[in-house]
């Protein structure tokens, strides 16, 4: 079956190759039936992907050992569910999965755009299918996940398998991964399009409106991604964090950073005809930081608890990314007369202004953030010393400039387009800017000092009376006209403009988020030794240690630590963390106890006794981590709004909206069409 | 003038306004703090509910419950490690390699590099070492990657500086692209000859004109 399975990678990287030439070569001769033989070819390819990817799943779930990567990635005893999360838990076979995805998105994008632009398409599908081959490559003759033990020297078959880490044993690791993926994989069709439109000089912003949907809907699985990530850490390793600025997070921060940057600028493309350049640069930005993103994870540039294993196949990711960027920067640069604005700034107070600082923030945080990635390995380029660059960097940097894009969040939807008077100003601030101060008055008084934390909560007042009022200013004007309840009048005006009114939900989503975030800075946290009836005092918490109670199952053995939790003398019932120790593996790991409320989550995690190792049921010496984190629930509540507000976007306004421009010197004009 | 309808009467909007603010007094802040401590956020905030100044829906009173109520939280229990371990700790860089914690916050009980270093702090701390010498101490072992962020001298002060210079040229920028395109546009030169063919239309019409007077 592996023969066969590595058989069908070859195929598929043969037939990408055909289906780069035919397309090219179609596209440069006039030949549309050589152009229609490379669009088939995607589904040849992706079909044979496919059958390399069910062979892999076979022999992972059937136990065939003699795999290296099936021996090294699961185990007779794991439960199915992670038996499937075996074909990306490593290195090979999540680059399968990898191209796997890259297929589907190429099919999708393929067949729904079969009868539409067969200007651009040849180049599309090129690009898509150059992708598809780089990665079919390195799975074919770098890293094959069909690779057997002692090929060639009699093949042993080991009794069982080492299984998946532990750690990646838990339910988010099911669909963390696949969302990430799909975040990561999706921003090549934007770039495909938009380096397809570059090369054929398509009149018009036909890719714009073409990739911003496919933008959309990518930057909603790559934000379910980062999110489940930050749920699973903060289950699962047991300190309760969400986010560690550790290499690997930051690679899947970036390309989101990029992405959220050209979902707003785009705007000023579809109404002003402006920064052409600047969103064909994020665009490529984007695709480029995900292929960055994927080679940071397996290259070894950087240390990382996330990365896979190191492997040969860094140089390969940056030949490709080198050749990647130097061929975009040349079609920009050879194309800039095609990327001219159509109209111009015509006042520094007005949206396009907002939304040229956004970008700004934005690009500074990303830029930081891959800064702070990538220093320690550029000094010791440069001195020769090793350095550390850990989060106290991340944090006092990010903090302010997060700040300061969530003041952008309330300013910008309250600045109207091309200008905005003094007067209107005051108008549509002076209530935000009013509750934003009683708030920060508020805290002061009451003794806060953390200052970071005064001025975002300040912000979110700020932001979420922005957010309010444009509510309630739209949905009162239809409640007045239609003679609507204010529940009505709200969906109306949301359906009216899913765009708008999504986007301000997304906004809403990322306030809360904030609130949560700090949360943070009100942490409390205790380690202590404890025994059976000894107590401990955490913040309001007082919790009483019960007896550890020991098991076994077939995969692991476990030690679980009932706690009796009360409150100003209120009982709040017994929470029990556990202390696993996975006999396959040999590796130690928590099942964290949470409490959680909206208020705070009382976080419990056993984790183990000193001499843990030699004796993983010893019940001397049992160490209890307590923490106290106030609002982080809010972090999970705000993933919810944001989510809901992408779906809310993605979903055709009542009223179709078009923004007819006319050239340089006229007037910029504004018209809706009913549909 | 709108007005709102309250248990003990009707109020002009904005009296009414104005008793709503002198509800969030000192005193009362200071009320709500005590009923937190005693009771927990959550059943502070359920017994609030039915409170008038909840009642009247401000984002501000929710705001406020729910900051009053992260600062209400108590003090910490005796710690395996010390205050020492924890304020020096988060000058030094967990060297695992597998985490960009600091040896003070590192979550791993048993990491191979931080334990031992807190055990070490804690020890230096009882021999009264200062906390800039035990840092010293660190650094002298494993260089300066011991540090939990790099020192602001010589090349290493890039990393904090390359940040801050990026926003500020893409804030020259901005500044630039916003003069460059705020300028009026140019109105384009008319073609050759079109004044004059202009000139003649005129002309054509206002005899045609006169011809119809």
């Amino acid at each position: 079956m592996e023969n066969l399975g590595a058989l069908s990678l070859i195929l598929a990287f043969c037939i990408a190759l055909y289906s780069v030439a035919a397309s090219i070569t179609g596209k440069l001769r006039g030949n549309q039936f050589l152009v229609v033989s490379g669009e088939r070819a995607v589904y040849a390819c992706f079909g044979l992907v496919t059958v390399a990817s069910g062979i892999l799943l076979t022999a992972i779930f059937t136990g065939d050992f003699r795999l290296t990567y099936v021996q090294q990635h699961s185990n007779k005893g794991m439960p199915l569910i992670y038996k499937f999360t075996a074909w990306w838990g490593g290195q090979q076979g999540s680059l399968l999965f990898w191209a796997w995805l890259l297929g589907i998105y190429t099919v999708v994008a393929v067949y729904t755009n079969r009868n539409k632009y067969r200007l651009i398409m040849p180049y599309v599908t090129a690009i898509l299918m150059t992708t598809m081959a780089f990665f079919l490559f390195i799975n074919t003759y770098v890293l094959s996940p069909f690779d057997v033990w002692m090929a060639g020297k009699g093949i042993v078959v080991p009794e069982d398998g080492q299984g998946l880490n532990p750690l990646l044993q838990y339910w988010t690791m099911v669909i963390h991964p696949p969302m990430l993926y799909l975040g990561y994989v999706g921003f090549v069709v934007p770039f495909a399009f938009a380096i397809a439109s570059l090369i054929e000089k398509l009149p018009g912003d036909t890719w714009i409106n073409t990739t911003r949907r496919w933008t959309l809907v990518t930057w909603g699985f790559q934000s379910t991604g980062i999110l489940l990530g930050a749920g699973w850490a903060y289950a699962v390793l047991g300190w309760g964090g969400y986010w560690a600025w550790d290499p690997v997070e930051n690679a899947s921060l970036m390309p989101w950073i990029t992405a959220t940057a050209f979902l707003h600028s785009v705007m000023m493309q579809e109404k002003k005809g402006m920064m052409k350049v600047w969103n064909i640069v994020l665009v490529s930005a984007t695709f480029f930081l995900c292929i960055f993103g994927t080679s940071l994870t397996r290259s070894g540039l950087v240390n990382s608890v996330h990365a896979f294993a190191q492997s040969p196949i860094g140089t390969y990711f940056f030949v490709f990314l080198g050749l990647g960027i130097a061929g975009t920067a040349f079609l920009i640069l050879s194309r800039l007369d095609f990327l001219k604005s159509e109209s111009h700034l015509e006042s520094v107070v007005s949206r396009e202004s907002s939304f040229l600082f956004n970008n700004l923030i934005l690009l500074a945080s990303c830029f930081a953030v891959l800064w702070g990635t990538l220093f320690p390995v550029i000094s010791e380029a440069v001195t020769g010393n090793k350095i550390s660059v850990d989060k106290p960097f991340y944090n006092r940097i990010n903090i302010p400039i997060g700040l300061f894009l969530l003041f952008l969040t309330g300013v910008g939807p309250l600045i109207a387009w091309r200008r905005s008077s003094m007067k209107s100003l005051q108008k549509a601030f002076l209530w935000p800017t009013v509750g934003a101060l009683v708030t920060a008055t508020i805290f002061v008084a009451m003794g806060v000092r953390e200052f970071y934390a005064i001025v975002s909560f300040s912000l979110c007042v700020f932001v979420t009376a922005t957010i309010f009022g444009e509510f309630i200013k739209g949905a009162g004007a239809i409640r007045t006209k239609n003679d609507l309840s204010w529940i009505e009048a709200m969906w109306e005006l949301t359906h009216r403009n899913t765009r708008r009114y999504g986007g301000y939900m997304v906004h809403m989503g990322i306030v809360v988020m904030f609130i949560g975030f700090t949360g943070n800075a009100f942490n409390l946290d205790t380690t202590q030794n404890v025994q059976e009836g000894s107590k401990v005092t955490l913040g309001r918490y007082e919790m009483t240690i019960g007896k550890l109670e020991t098991g076994k199952t077939s995969e692991y053995e476990w030690g679980k630590l009932p706690i009796q939790v009360s409150a100003g003398g209120q009982d709040l019932g017994i929470l029990v963390p556990e202390r696993r120790f996975y006999l396959a593996s040999q590796q130690p790991s928590s099942d964290v106890a949470i409490r959680r409320r909206l208020s705070e989550d009382l976080y419990l995690n056993f984790a183990g006794n000193s001499n843990e190792e030699q004796n993983p049921n010893a019940p001397t010496k049992l160490v209890l981590q307590a923490y106290v984190f106030p609002l982080v629930s809010c972090i999970w509540a705000g993933f919810w709004v944001l989510f809901f507000g992408t779906i809310v976007c993605l979903v055709p306004s009542k009223v179709a909206r078009q923004y007819p421009r006319t050239q340089v010197i006229g007037v910029t004009a504004h018209a809706t069409v009913e549909k | 003038m709108r007005l709102w309808k309250s248990k003990t009467g009707v109020f002009s909007k904005s009296r009414a306004k104005a008793q709503n603010f002198a509800k969030f007094s000192q005193s009362r802040l200071e009320r709500l703090a005590a009923m937190i401590r005693q009771g927990g956020l959550t059943n502070t905030l359920r017994t609030f509910v039915n409170f008038r100044v909840f009642a009247r829906k401000s984002p501000v009173a929710v705001a406020m419950f729910l900051v009053v109520g992260a600062m209400c939280l108590g003090e910490s229990g005796q710690d395996v490690w010390g205050p020492d371990v924890r304020r020096v700790g988060v000058r030094l860089a967990c060297l695992c390699k597998t985490c960009v914690e600091t040896v003070g916050t590192c979550p791993m009980l048993q990491c191979h590099y931080s334990s031992p270093a807190r055990q070490r702090i804690q020890q230096m701390a009882k021999l009264g070492i200062s906390d800039d010498q035990m840092v010293a101490v660190f650094v002298k072992e494993n260089g300066i990657q011991a540090l939990s962020v790099p020192p602001t001298e010589g090349f290493n002060a890039m990393v904090w500086i390359m940040p801050w210079a990026a926003a500020a040229l893409g804030l020259g920028a901005i500044a630039w692209y916003v003069k460059r395109h705020s300028k009026p546009a140019p109105v384009e030169a008319l073609p050759a000859g079109a004044m004059e063919k202009f000139h003649t239309q005129l002309d054509d019409f206002e005899k045609d004109m006169a011809d119809h007077d």
